[in-house]
């Protein structure tokens, strides 16, 4: 049983993918938690701990293949949120002509905040490894 | 700025409309996506660096004020989608970026012995049911919109 120097890596960069699709999963019920009646909440808190034990999978996954402990970047998840936030809110080249409105002007100011939102993430500090998101919060 | 004739003033209406048209097609996209964002960062602010979240947090929510505010101003139903379909497609793109990885990417660095190759599958066999059993449990979850 080998992998070679190149299968390693696209485990190490591919595995993490699929732990980004686990920890949005968690934020998404994590969110439908705190927003549903208190008689939803079993079948929502017990798909959080099969989306927990998955994530966990992954990192067992990881290592039982001898690449370590799985590492990756928090920031990636919260930044393809922060794009999406982006193109929704249009390209501000594309709309010079309208920027003395009152709509651009509002248009202008939520692509601010954004701006200063994508800002905060980039700065996020690297996760320590291992990483292991336990869902709690 | 006061606009110096009818052509000015009507590129300008012009302008101000398709902002308009952004806003009602790109708010509640935005506002999903802020509001996940402001999840994530909930559930990774619980086990890594909590103030740096914090911010991110506190920026998000800002955000998400400030695009509820706009889309009062102007009449636009946010919308929301049920979390349910928002969780399953999570899944599917686990899933798929496993599936991508086992039978795509690891190949196209050279065959896998029969043995690797079954090590690999048997390494990642227990997340595949875990997913497996997060998707069936998604199907269950109640009408909770996001």
């Amino acid at each position: 049983m080998s992998l070679n120097e190149h299968q390693k890596r696209a485990l190490r960069t591919g595995l993490p993918i699929v732990a980004d699709a686990l920890v949005t999963a968690q934020a998404i019920l994590a969110a439908a938690q705190d927003l549903a009646v208190p008689e939803d909440a079993k079948p929502i808190e017990a798909a959080r701990e099969a989306a927990r034990e998955s994530f966990r999978l992954v990192s067992s996954a990881h290592e039982a293949l001898g690449l370590g402990a799985l590492r990756r970047d928090q920031r990636i998840v919260l930044l393809e949120q922060v794009q999406r936030v982006r193109v929704a809110l249009g390209d501000e080249d594309e709309d010079r002509d309208a920027s003395h409105g009152d709509v651009a002007r509002q248009i202008a100011e939520l692509r601010l905040l954004a701006a200063q939102l994508e800002h905060a993430v980039v700065n996020v500090r690297p996760a320590r490894p291992p990483t292991a998101v336990d869902g709690r919060g | 700025m006061i606009p110096q004739s009818s052509r000015e003033r009507m590129a300008m209406e012009a302008a101000e409309d398709d902002a308009r048209g952004l806003l009602g097609v790109g708010l509640p996209l935005a506002a999903r996506a802020v509001r996940l964002t402001a999840a994530i960062a909930a559930v990774q602010a619980s086990t890594e660096d909590p103030e740096t979240f914090d911010r991110v947090q506190r920026l998000a929510a800002d955000l998400i004020a400030r695009i509820e505010a706009v889309a009062a101003r102007h009449h636009i139903n946010l919308g929301t989608r049920h979390v349910q379909g928002l969780v399953r497609a999570q899944v599917q793109r686990a899933l798929d970026a496993l599936d991508a990885l086992l039978d795509e990417r690891l190949r196209g660095h050279g065959a896998l012995d029969a043995e690797t190759d079954a090590w690999v599958r048997q390494a990642v066999a227990p997340l595949r049911e875990s997913l497996r059993r997060l998707d069936d449990l998604a199907r269950l979850l109640p009408e909770v919109r996001l």
